[in-house]
């Protein structure tokens, strides 16, 4: 049923991985997208206009937020001229602030840790990485800031947490 | 020697009949030529005598405006599973089979001397491989350690907090490479939805460790997430299994373990139980917006609470609370006055939900009477009660074009209404009304497990 591989062990052994912020990473060349979309009904079927549209062009999108007459997304920088095609195609109002980074921090459970988020957008305001958008998992908060600041934002972060420096 | 983990769940022991199934299980694989380590959680739920929320009540009915000592409640608190493992191990001495019953001290587990939610650092499992090399049959309290000890003092019972029991057999498992470790519970393994809203969810044959890991944050009840963090960790193979039946399970394995098997594109689709608030801050396009935004994280941290679904634009901060948490919250914001700008540019007041509170006109009027030295800026603040959300765990498709319009289409279709989304790399989550989640998750497992419309 099952095999064995015998695999050395030492008197005393490590289980569980430590709790709270484990890992700060950056992630560059991103651009945030803002479609108008308007309210109500309508809003419903742009939304999906919209995404229908990027999605035939083959384009991968994340940070997909809902707001009161936009819709939000991130995509690659190298995929801004195709998205600005797409939406103007589609007639659509649109704004795209090019040039930003992910900055995401990891940890154990999230959603369990109160104070987290405090955490993470007093380092980014000491580091003057403005917040454009966030989004989060059980594992990781996702800090959208433009990218100029993003290392800077990283290193706080680290110091903050008390993990190694980050190198540029 | 081939140690084998088996734990079971507080309903796989609550009788008579129900621990001699579970026996024979054990039995088997001593036959089979394993070494069985039993890991058992306390017998019954809420209400059974020697249930763990049994033994809290007790202690806190003595004087329920005097919360335990954190150190006495974990006392109290392991007694249950210290029961259920001499029953376990007297009830296969009675079918002809010696054991051997351990706390989780006696079997060498070690945390940090965090009550309640103790993590497991180290596992000396000299004592459990000397019974095994003796031919018994070991059975260990799960949800339970001893704090390290460094005051010389015998170390103290601590435990391991929700899950616990999962976690001590993982825990076993890794300390002694066992074969595998087997979570036996009262489902036979890891479906692709609640079985109480999708009574035919299939059994899912093999899942990665991060997919089970997702699943259970996300909801699932199934394992708790520490346990598949540690398999994880340890490389070690964990079965999910019924108690009450044979079937195979759900095996959760490495993507690279899995050889052979395709691991789904779709995991599988769950939802949280506990209710949710949606908060929405119409904070404006004003330059003191990012301080703001960052006194409010100040305030949420300070009062303890955590946040789900942050969500930034121009003009307004959105998040989550858990819905046992917004009496605090609402209390803290409904009027609060807070200066924004260094030197102070402005006052802000919060004004939560439609009406205005008496909070709210109280301190409005008191602002009011600072006549006009310094602006007063109103931010309101939209309330969604009762929400909750639902996730759609596919690792391989969260990121893929159209994916995300088609989760969307899905829900709009079915005429209900998302307030929010949120992606990942591994799943996609809208917030909804509690009362369209059952409807959500019918209509997202039909779409991408039933229909697999991604594929087309």
């Amino acid at each position: 049923m099952y095999e064995h591989v015998p695999q050395p062990r030492g008197r005393r052994f490590f289980i569980e991985q430590e709790r709270g912020v484990t890992d700060v990473r950056v992630e560059v060349g991103l651009a945030h997208v803002r479609v108008r979309t308007g309210s109500g009904e309508e809003a419903l079927q742009r939304h999906l206009q919209v995404l229908d549209a990027i999605a035939e062009r083959g384009v991968s999108i994340s940070l997909v937020k809902l707001h009161e007459e936009w819709l939000t997304f991130a995509v690659k920088q190298s995929d801004v001229p195709t998205v600005s095609q797409c939406l103007d195609t589609l007639g659509m109002e649109y704004k795209i602030v090019p040039n930003l980074a992910l900055v995401i921090t990891v940890s154990a459970n999230m959603r369990e840790s109160a104070g987290v988020m405090a955490q993470i957008a007093e380092s980014l305001w000491e580091a003057g990485a403005h917040i454009i958008e966030t989004g989060d998992s059980h594992n990781t908060v996702q800090c959208f800031v433009p990218e100029e600041r993003a290392f800077a934002a990283a290193q706080a972060l680290r110091r903050r947490f008390r993990l190694g420096e980050v190198a540029p | 020697m081939k140690i084998l983990v088996m734990k079971f769940g507080g309903t796989s022991v609550d009788s008579p009949e129900h621990r001699e199934i579970a026996a024979r299980k054990v039995i088997r694989a001593k036959e089979d030529g394993f070494a069985p380590v039993v890991v058992v959680s306390a017998i019954g739920r809420r209400g059974a005598p020697y249930a763990t929320d049994t033994l809290i009540e007790f202690l806190r009915g003595i004087d329920p405006s005097v919360p335990p000592n954190p150190r006495e409640l974990d006392l109290m608190m392991a007694c249950g599973e210290i029961i259920s493992t001499v029953v376990m191990a007297h009830t296969l001495k009675t079918m002809g089979y010696d054991a051997v019953a351990l706390t989780g001290g006696q079997a060498g587990i070690i945390t940090d001397n965090e009550y309640g939610n103790a993590r497991v650092l180290q596992i000396h499992p000299q004592a459990i491989r000397h019974y095994l090399e003796s031919g018994k049959i070991v059975v260990v309290a799960g949800f339970q350690g001893v704090a390290e000890d460094k005051l010389g003092f015998h170390p103290d019972i601590t435990t391991l907090g929700r899950g616990g029991s999962d976690t001590t057999a993982s825990a076993l498992g890794a300390a002694l490479n066992a074969v595998a470790v087997e979570i036996y519970t009262d489902v036979n393994g890891v479906k692709t939805a609640d079985p109480d809203i999708i009574p035919d969810a299939k059994t899912l044959p093999v899942i990665s460790y991060e997919e089970v890991a997702e699943i259970a944050h996300q909801g699932a009840k199934v394992l708790h997430p520490r346990a598949a963090e540690i398999a994880m960790l340890h490389n070690i193979p964990l079965w999910v299994k019924c108690t009450f039946t044979d079937e195979p399970g759900t095996l959760v394995t490495s993507a690279e373990g899995a050889e052979g098997v395709d691991l789904p594109e779709v995991t599988g689709v769950t939802h949280i139980t506990g209710k949710i608030v949606y908060l929405v801050f119409h904070i404006g396009e004003v330059p003191e917006k990012p301080e703001i935004e960052l006194q409010l994280y100040r305030l949420m941290a300070q009062a303890d609470v955590n946040l789900y679904l942050n969500s930034y634009s121009q003009d307004t901060l959105s998040f989550a609370v858990p819905r046992e948490r917004w009496g605090t919250v609402q209390k803290l914001l409904d009027g609060l006055v807070m200066p924004a700008g260094n030197p102070v540019r402005r006052l802000v007041i919060f004004r939560v939900g439609d009406k205005p509170s008496r909070e709210y006109q109280l301190q409005k009027q008191m602002i009011d009477a600072l006549g006009n030295t310094i602006p007063v800026q109103e931010i309101p603040v939209d309330v969604l009660e009762n929400c909750t959300m639902v996730s759609l765990i596919a690792a391989k498709l969260s990121r893929r074009p159209g994916v995300m319009a088609l989760f969307l289409r899905t829900l709009y279709e079915a005429g209900i209404q998302v307030l929010q989304t949120a992606d990942s790399e591994m799943s996609l989550s809208c917030l909804v009304n509690e009362s369209d989640v059952e409807r959500a998750v019918r209509v997202l497992h039909e779409q991408f497990v039933v229909n697999r419309a991604y594929a087309r």
